[in-house]
């Protein structure tokens, strides 16, 4: 079935958690409550504030795929950042599976925007040196980079430097660092963004299939309507620093590109949400 | 956890990898013979024949020309002269460069790193780049004397600042995505600086170190000239006052030799330590 976006949309106005799964007792997941972030910059004679999330709310289920979704500017990157401990909120929690989040850690894997991989090392020395600051112990450290880089596709990559490797390879190293942590989420900030349509297609089909294999808690921040839908569970809509909504993917998996074309239901779907952004 | 067969997941593997072992005589060969080499060789000929046709026009006296330099560098060897000269000019060089290296690759990453030691720094350092360091002589010699102090410190003030200011630049300028990747996996503060931040500042710390080898090396000279008059400036200095130009070439041909190897050595540290980089300057 398909909620309208105006069903939700007031679903959401009126309680915002409501919307979003299980009711507050049920701690797990990623669960975000009334964040806001403000910056302040002086000029002159002048306070200039921005205020990049105004008042944000969300909730992601364990094992659950959501997409964060809205134009350049309305606070997704920002949203991800607080959760990764990156970026200190003006006010508002954020908890991981019940835990109050205070600053990085390694519950939380994180994919950028660009692949962050050192230059100076090599392909299984990047996964491995993440492995270290998660204080993996020592041995488990390369038997794992190994079976991470298998798992995207790069086993015969390892000693690579990240310069040799196209920019899809390099973002398959940096997922493949992300999971390598075992973290309990996965935070991904448009991390196909920069990559050509054929390779985002391969990485996003690649996507699904590893989190088929080993499901977990995702947040995936994208401005691509069709890579939410092809992706996810649940997409939320941002906008000016606010959840504006929050809609159900009722589109059964597997998915395909061309499915998601024919399927009248996620069409509609897309045409709504379209139609918010 | 299931580890669904790579090659079945990831398609195909995205190009075709194939490893071949160089026989070492051939990476030698190719060292030494190269198109670029050809071409060095055949610029400097030309300039030895220009020299050579000049020289023998004006007159030894004038400008000797290369083919007396070898007698004139044979005497100097003979006599000892160049060989006692040469240590004692590579001994103040490298006593000072050393410093240099240490006080402007620290300081210079406590300024980056530190954003108030920067703030706070920056105008020193800027006014102390500055002053010209040859200004100082008169205060040098009050201070230091004549001996091998003063010539290290006029070393070390020539080259200081362009080692500090490039370790700075580069610590400032590492790409805070990699400082935030890093910070998200777990990485603490000494993790981020022995890990991160002293790999991705190499490039522009080299930068600096060969920068800062030119310096160093007209620092030595200037020393010797204005202080106690010793080391190879010393030799050009007496081989003037006697009017043997065929002498005062040949220490300038050991300063220019000094020059390249100290740059070639750096450039081999460099491609060492940072094998990804082309380095800022290129």
């Amino acid at each position: 079935m398909l909620y309208t976006i105006d069903h939700v949309t007031s679903q959401q106005l009126t309680n915002p958690l409501a919307a979003a799964g299980p009711g507050p007792s049920a701690a797990g997941g990623i669960r975000v409550a009334g964040l806001v972030k403000t910056y302040e910059r002086t000029t002159g004679r002048e306070i200039v504030r921005t205020h990049a999330l105004e008042q944000v709310d969300l909730h992601v289920a364990p094992n659950e795929f959501v997409s964060l979704v809205g134009p350049s500017g309305c606070g997704k990157t920002t949203v991800l950042k607080v959760i990764a401990g990156l970026l200190d909120p003006t006010s508002g929690t954020v908890t991981i599976d019940g835990a109050r989040v205070t600053g990085p850690g390694t519950d939380r894997g994180v994919v950028f925007q660009q692949p962050a991989l050192m230059p100076w090392l090599s392909v299984i020395d990047n996964v491995t040196l993440a492995l270290r600051f998660a204080k993996v112990p020592k041995r488990e450290r390369v038997p794992r980079a190994e079976r991470y880089l298998a798992l995207v596709g790069l086993a015969d990559f390892h000693d690579h430097f990240p310069g040799e490797l196209s920019g899809g390879m390099q973002q398959r190293v940096g997922i493949a660092r992300a999971l390598a942590l075992e973290p309990r989420v996965l935070l991904m900030d448009e991390p196909f963004g920069a990559l050509d349509a054929i390779t985002r297609q391969h990485m996003q089909t690649e996507l699904v299939r590893i989190w088929e294999d080993e499901r977990r808690s995702v947040l995936f921040v994208t401005h691509s309507l069709d890579e939410a839908l092809l992706l996810s569970d649940r997409i939320v809509v941002m906008e000016r620093g606010r959840v504006a909504a929050s809609v159900d993917v009722p589109i059964d998996r597997p998915r395909t590109r061309l499915g998601l074309l024919e399927d009248p239901a996620a069409r509609r779907l897309r045409a709504s949400l379209e139609e918010m952004l | 956890m299931t580890t669904t067969a790579a090659d079945a997941s990831a398609g195909p593997a995205p190009v075709l990898i194939e490893r071949e072992q160089i026989p070492l005589s051939t990476v030698i060969r190719r060292m030494l013979v190269s198109r670029t080499r050809f071409v060095q060789l055949g610029f400097l000929l030309v300039i030895l024949v220009g020299w050579e046709i000049a020289g023998r026009q004006m007159g030894t006296f004038f400008l000797a020309p290369p083919s007396t330099l070898w007698a004139a560098s044979g005497e100097m060897i003979a006599s000892g002269e160049l060989v006692s000269a040469l240590l004692d000019s590579l001994s103040s060089l490298l006593v000072g460069y050393s410093i240099a290296i240490v006080v402007g690759v620290c300081v210079g990453f406590l300024m980056g790193w530190y954003r108030v030691v920067g703030k706070v720094l920056d105008p020193f350092v800027s006014a102390g780049y500055v002053i010209p360091t040859a200004g100082l002589v008169p205060v040098f010699i009050i201070w230091f004397g004549l001996g091998f102090n003063a010539r290290v410190v006029t070393v070390f003030l020539f080259c200081v600042f362009e080692i500090l200011i490039s370790t700075y630049t580069g610590v400032k300028n590492i790409d805070p995505l990699l400082i935030n990747a890093a910070r998200a996996f777990g990485a603490n503060r000494w993790e981020l600086f022995s890990r991160v931040a002293s790999r991705a500042s190499l490039p522009y710390i080299f930068a600096g170190l060969r920068m800062g080898a030119s310096r160093a090396v007209k620092g030595m000279i200037i020393a010797e000239l204005l202080f106690a008059v010793t080391g190879l400036g010393g030799l050009i200095q007496n081989a003037a006052n006697y009017y043997r130009t065929d002498k005062v070439f040949v220490v300038v041909i050991v300063l220019a030799v000094i020059g390249v190897a100290l740059a070639a050595l750096i450039q081999w540290l460099e491609s060492r330590a940072t094998p990804w980089s082309t380095g800022p300057s290129h």
